[in-house]
């Protein structure tokens, strides 16, 4: 078995254009084997896009099917499970409560917290909905670990975007501060799946790994994308792109490159082509690992207006060789700075108009109790009842499911005859005679 | 008499809640109950329009590429902008990977637990029970294939990532093209990917539908509904980018006439949004009505969106029925036949698109952000029609609005008897076992239903009442 710094050095050498998850499942079946069973996992969506669930399912070698069926135990899953309603829930909770503080509980999805969760329901209980909020402290507390996938899941994301019309909050703000010593988050948009299975496997084969401070996992999010970018020759000598789509450094049009923690510059995406990561396509990185994405890095095409050094920066070689690569450091520190205050959108938004009252900063607390007032903001004056416009009737002519149709439901006969619909036909005549 | 509520609807992306009523073994009444929100329109109010693709490709995770190209196509709608074909033909292809990706795991991963039987553990057990009409042999032929299909459809996503640098949410496509040049190398990888899947796409997966069919024919009527339908166009022209390979058609009580934008409405009767009968008109440039989650008998977030008064349809049965691919009735095999139909074409079309394009002619041209404009995107997507307005004043978004394919297949009622669509394809459907009720998931799955796009328009302004389920 590999030592853990021989772990943690396999997984930062071998990403560039390789893929890391065949020898985590070797290794992962090799400490089940240990241990008697394989890592119990139960995977809980949230609000959520599905998209981490997709990019999980982009995984290679092995793929997803392999890596359920061969080394972890996913009990919960709702994208996959064959169950559904209230037995897939039930069975959610008394697989928690088998193997209580045993487990690892995948989060995917923001946690919606108005109204003490109503806005995000994930299922129905005998007593009532299950909100996403209910579900998520509920398993944390038993879990071994805690890891959110997904950047939605790690610090709100896309749907904490003011005016964050459903409360969206990571899962570290809404669990006690006992269960957030558990937590790893393992973010971006969508989360990369050779971080999830890496992170999985470090957890069970060597415990909990080295974390940054917003606790995503060194190996990963422990060098920004300025660091590791190849196109960091391009903005020592001060070459830029001044539109998408050009070669060259891209800081100029938005890169929060300097911002953001982030190996995907060597790890890539999909089948790890060189050109697939957001520079390789010529657009700027939006810094989609980052807490506060992507509020606090939007405009995503707007350089950041506080960097005054740009003023005297041109992009000819001499400039360059002055500016130095110590002043490309402090750049990014200044850039930093400027972006964790909020500072880029918001002066973009003083620009053209007042900017619309945020609602109010989530204070974390350690016993989280889902209350929040009313909402402060007003959005939208309410239109009035106007009637129906004109030339349209609003029910269609004609008696419409009045009784059960089951039985006199016609079959319509009509366009051209295909292959597949001839065959349709053959077996629904089969099935009637 | 028995009511039954299915929450979570698992196996569909972002699962919803599904009440029933059942009455002597037949479905009488049904309500499809969205009951997560995001709200994403009042989020995208003030942002930069560049920023908008990448922002409401994360309204949906298995389809963004289709939120990626509806807001482009608005965007430069808006301020009539022009494509090189080297551009439209990369989004195209980058598009079908994304598409082909999504018929195959909707197919295999979501819809196929529902008819066969998978391995005995976890995640696949436990399950509805019900009796297995399969052959032995033809059951371990789909069960291998449910598990190749993990790999073919990430195969399928690798097309979307060759050209759009990633997949799920891509990079590529901007409004003004893509910015990526059609190298020798990603033309080269694209086509052999394609070669890869294309006898899955058109063989194994057709031959698993018809063998599910066979042995399960009552679904060759259950999940029938009027054939109402509607399509937005389907895939920009490469040679003429304003134009749809197939134009934008309304099917209605079986006559096909061409879509015109101010036909549709949306009725909040039902939904969680304040006023009685409060009809919006398209173009939708206006603000959207206010939430209110303590309304009575209203039930979902989604609103009911209506053609000329009708509940549509949309998805793959529609585009095979207008294109001519497939045209029996709309039961749920209909639906998926014609999806596999859809799927089986895009292979060969995509393919010739690959050939098409052009190393050393440019892909990109770039978008400037207007002033003050309106622009219109409206594009069928995997699931159905797909329609983005943006309003734009002082080079920022004043107004945004997304009506989704699921609001359209997914919707709740607008009146006691005009039902949305899914509600109208499960009346009528027998329920053999109370208990194990496989038959509603059959039918709605048939819908690719996904409530992850059809949530996303509301905010909140007054205090909740939590939400009561009898
Ligand atoms: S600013 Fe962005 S594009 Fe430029 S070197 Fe840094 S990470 Fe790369
Ligand atoms: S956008 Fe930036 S932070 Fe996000 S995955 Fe790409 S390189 Fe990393």
């Amino acid at each position: 078995m590999l030592t853990r710094r021989e772990f943690i050095k396999a997984l930062m050498t071998m990403a560039a254009g390789m893929s890391i998850p065949a020898f985590c499942s070797e290794l992962l079946a090799e400490a089940a084997g240990k241990q008697g069973r394989k890592p119990v996992v139960i995977y809980l969506e949230a609000n959520t896009c599905a998209g981490d669930i997709m990019s999980l399912l982009n995984a290679k070698d092995p793929s997803l099917d392999r890596f359920i069926q061969e080394t972890i135990d996913l009990q919960y899953q709702t994208t996959l499970m064959a169950a559904e309603g209230s037995q897939a829930v039930q069975y959610m909770y008394k697989s928690a409560e088998e193997n209580w503080g045993e487990y690892v509980l995948i989060v995917e999805g923001a946690v919606s917290t108005r109204e003490n969760g109503k806005y995000g329901i994930i299922g129905e209980l005998a007593d009532g909905p299950l909100t996403g909020l209910q579900a998520v402290r509920d398993l944390a507390q038993g879990a071994k670990y805690i890891v959110p996938f997904g950047v939605c899941a790690c610090y709100g994301g896309q749907y904490a975007t003011p005016p964050n019309p459903c409360g969206a909050k990571g899962v570290s703000e809404v669990i006690g501060s006992k269960d957030r010593k558990k937590v790893v988050n393992v973010s971006a948009c969508p989360g990369h799946p050779e971080w999830l299975v890496g992170t999985l496997t470090h957890l069970f084969v060597y415990g909990m790994p080295d974390l940054d401070p917003h606790r995503r996992p060194k190996v990963f999010n422990g060098r920004t994308v300025h660091d590791l970018c190849p196109r960091r020759s391009f903005f020592e000598k001060g070459i830029f792109a001044s539109k998408p789509g050009e070669r060259g450094c891209l800081y100029k049009i938005g890169c929060k490159g300097p911002v953001a923690g982030c190996d995907v510059p060597l790890r890539h995406w999909n089948t790890f082509y060189h050109w697939q990561w957001v520079i390789g396509c010529n657009v700027p990185c939006i810094g989609c690992t980052e807490p506060g994405y992507p509020t606090k890095m939007m405009p995503f095409y707007r350089h950041l207006p506080d960097i005054r050094v740009f003023g005297s920066y041109t992009a000819s070689t001499a400039v360059a060789k002055a500016v130095g690569a110590g002043t490309g450091l402090a750049i990014a520190g200044h850039l930093g700075a400027s972006l964790l205050s909020g500072r880029v959108r918001e002066n973009y938004r003083k620009l053209k108009e007042p900017l619309p009252p945020l609602p109010p900063e989530p204070t974390p607390s350690a016993d989280f109790t889902g209350k929040q007032g009313p909402l402060q903001y007003e959005f939208g004056d309410y239109l009035g009842e106007p009637d129906l416009p004109s030339g349209i009737d609003r029910v269609p002519s004609g008696p419409k499911h009045p009784k059960p149709l089951f039985g006199k439901k016609l079959i319509q006969k009509e366009g051209p005859d295909t292959k597949a619909s001839l065959l349709a036909r053959q077996i629904s005549k089969k099935w009637k005679d | 008499m028995a009511q039954k509520i299915i929450s979570p609807l698992t196996r569909e992306n972002v699962p919803i809640a599904i009440q029933v009523t059942v009455d002597k073994g037949v479905i009488t009444d049904a309500k499809m109950m969205a009951r997560n929100m995001r709200g994403f329109e009042y989020m995208l109010k003030g942002l930069a329009p560049s920023d908008a693709p990448y922002f409401t490709e994360r309204i949906c995770g298995i389809c963004s590429t289709a939120h990626a190209v509806a807001s482009c196509l608005a965007l430069e709608n808006a301020t009539s902008h022009d494509l090189t074909k080297n551009g439209v033909l990369i989004r195209n292809i980058l598009f079908v990977g994304d598409i082909l990706q999504n018929h195959l795991r909707h197919f295999y991963l979501l819809a196929v637990p529902d008819y066969v039987d998978l391995p005995e553990k976890p995640p696949w057990t436990p399950r509805n029970r019900f009796p297995n009409s399969l052959p032995k042999p033809v059951n371990e032929r789909i069960v291998k294939n449910y598990f190749r299909a993990f790999e073919v459809s990430r195969d399928a996503h690798t097309l979307t990532a060759i050209m759009g640098g990633r997949a799920p949410h891509q990079w590529s496509m901007q409004p003004g093209g893509a910015t990526i040049q059609p190298t020798a190398e990603r033309i080269m990888r694209a086509k052999a990917v394609v070669e890869r899947i294309k006898a899955f796409v058109t063989q194994d997966y057709r031959e698993d539908v018809e063998a599910l069919a066979e042995a399960y024919p009552e679904y060759f009527e259950y999940g029938t509904r009027p054939r109402n339908y509607i399509a937005y166009g389907t895939l920009p022209n490469p040679d003429k980018p304003h134009e749809f390979l197939q134009p934008p058609q309304v099917v209605l009580e079986g006559k096909v006439e061409a879509l015109e934008v101010k036909n549709i409405t949306e009725d909040i009767r039902f939904s969680w949004y304040r006023g009685k009968n409060q009809v919006s008109q398209g173009p939708f440039y206006a603000k959207p009505p206010e939430p209110d989650r303590s309304k009575q008998e209203a039930y979902s977030w989604i609103k009911a969106v209506r053609y000329k008064g009708r509940a549509c349809e949309g998805g793959p049965i529609v585009r095979a029925y207008l294109a001519g691919g497939y045209r029996r009735t709309n039961a749920t095999w209909d639906r998926h036949l014609a999806r596999q139909w859809e799927a089986a074409n895009y292979v060969e079309m995509v393919l010739k698109w690959i050939s098409q394009l052009k190393e050393d002619e440019p892909a990109y041209n770039h978008w400037e952000t207007p002033d003050s404009a309106r622009g219109e995107g409206l594009i069928e997507s995997m699931r159905g029609p797909l329609g983005h307005w943006v309003e734009i004043e002082g080079g920022r978004i004043k107004n945004y609005t997304v009506i989704t394919p699921s609001v359209w297949n997914m919707g709740p009622r607008a009146g006691p008897t005009d039902l949305g669509t899914v509600e109208e394809a499960l009346i009528g459907t027998p329920i053999k076992d109370i208990e194990n009720p496989v038959e509603i998931g059959r039918v709605i799955r048939a819908f690719d239903p996904c409530s992850a796009c059809a949530v996303h328009v509301i905010t909140p302004t007054r205090k909740l009442e939590p939400i009561r389920v009898v």
